[in-house]
C-alpha cells in the first residue's frame, strides 16, 4: 500500500536520535562551540577605555585600578572583546551567573599592566 | 537502558526530592511577558523540549498566576503591561517569588532611555532572583530557579 510506504522511514529508523536530554543541573552545562556568555578579562590591561566606549549598553567601567562589568546591563554582544587593542577580553563560557541582589551581578577584576 | 541513562534518572530524582522537600509539591512557574522582544520566551520554550526537559524535575510552566509559586518576568515592563504585572503578582498565593529574567527585566537594558517603559521589574514589584543574559541560556534559567529554591529553603 502506498500509505504505509509513506511512513516506511519510521520502521527503518531514519532520524532516530536516542536519548538527547542533557544532564544539567546534575552535571556540567554543555555549551555549543559558538556560544558566548559574559565577557572576562583574562590578560593584561592598560585601562585605555576602548572597551567602555565600544559597549552599547555602557555596562563596563574602567579605572586605573579596577575593571568592572555590570552583568545586569551586559547583552553579551562581544563588542568589547573586538574593541580591545590587546585582545585581553574574551567571551566566557560560564552561564551560571544568577544572583539574589542587583549588586551581586557586578563582576570586577584588578587591572594588571 | 544503558548505565548512564539510569544514572540520569536517579540524579533527576534527587532534584525532584529537593523540590518536594522545599515546597511540599512541585514548583509551578507563570511566565509573564512584560514587553519583551520574545527572545527570552524562546528560551523558556526550550526549557520544556526534550533536551532540557524541566518537567522531569517537577517544574511546570502553568497557565495562570493563581496556580503559580513564582512568576518569571521578561521585558522592561511597558506602561501598558504595568497593571497586568501588578495584578499577576497580587493573584499569586504566598509564599510567592518574582524572578527577573534577562537584561531588560533587570535594569531596562537597551530600553533604559525609552519613554514608554520602566527601568526593569524592580520598579514595579519586588524581585527575588535576577538571571542575567540577553537572552539567558536555558541552563542559566535552570540555575536561577535553583537559586530561588535556595531562598525558599532559607525562609522555611
Amino acid at each position: 500500500m502506498k500509505v504505509t510506504n509513506l511512513f516506511r522511514f519510521y520502521r527503518l529508523g531514519v532520524g532516530k536520535r536516542g536519548v538527547v536530554t542533557t544532564r544539567y543541573p546534575n552535571g556540567p552545562a554543555e555549551l555549543p562551540a559558538a556560544a558566548q556568555c559574559a565577557p572576562e578579562l583574562t590578560g593584561k590591561c592598560d585601562a585605555c577605555g576602548h572597551c567602555a566606549e565600544a559597549c552599547p549598553t555602557k555596562a563596563i567601567a574602567v579605572t586605573t585600578s579596577k575593571f568592572t562589568i555590570d552583568l545586569g546591563d551586559c547583552i553579551y554582544c562581544g563588542e568589547c572583546a573586538r574593541g580591545c587593542p590587546k585582545g585581553s577580553i574574551v567571551m566566557g563560557k560560564n552561564c551560571e551567573l544568577s544572583a539574589r541582589k542587583r549588586e551581586g551581578l557586578e563582576v570586577s577584576y584588578d587591572v594588571r599592566q | 537502558m544503558s548505565g548512564s541513562d539510569s544514572e540520569l534518572e536517579v540524579l533527576g530524582g534527587q532534584m525532584k526530592d529537593r523540590i518536594r522537600n522545599v515546597l511540599g509539591r512541585s514548583l509551578a512557574i507563570r511566565e509573564v511577558d512584560a514587553g519583551s522582544c520574545n527572545a527570552c520566551e524562546v528560551e523558556v520554550n526550550a526549557l520544556t523540549n526534550p533536551i532540557y526537559d524541566i518537567e522531569r524535575f517537577g517544574l511546570h510552566i502553568v497557565a495562570s498566576p493563581r496556580h503559580a509559586d513564582a512568576i518569571l518576568v521578561t521585558g522592561p515592563v511597558t506602561r501598558n503591561m504595568e497593571r497586568g504585572l501588578v495584578q499577576s503578582y497580587n493573584a499569586m498565593a504566598e509564599p510567592r517569588m518574582v524572578i527577573a529574567m534577562g537584561v531588560c527585566a533587570i535594569g531596562g537594558g537597551l530600553f533604559r532611555e525609552c519613554y514608554a517603559c520602566h527601568k526593569g521589574v524592580g520598579e514595579v514589584v519586588p524581585v527575588d532572583v535576577y538571571i542575567p543574559g540577553c537572552p539567558p541560556r536555558p541552563q542559566a534559567i535552570i540555575q536561577g530557579i535553583m537559586v530561588a529554591l535556595d531562598k525558599w529553603q532559607q525562609r522555611k
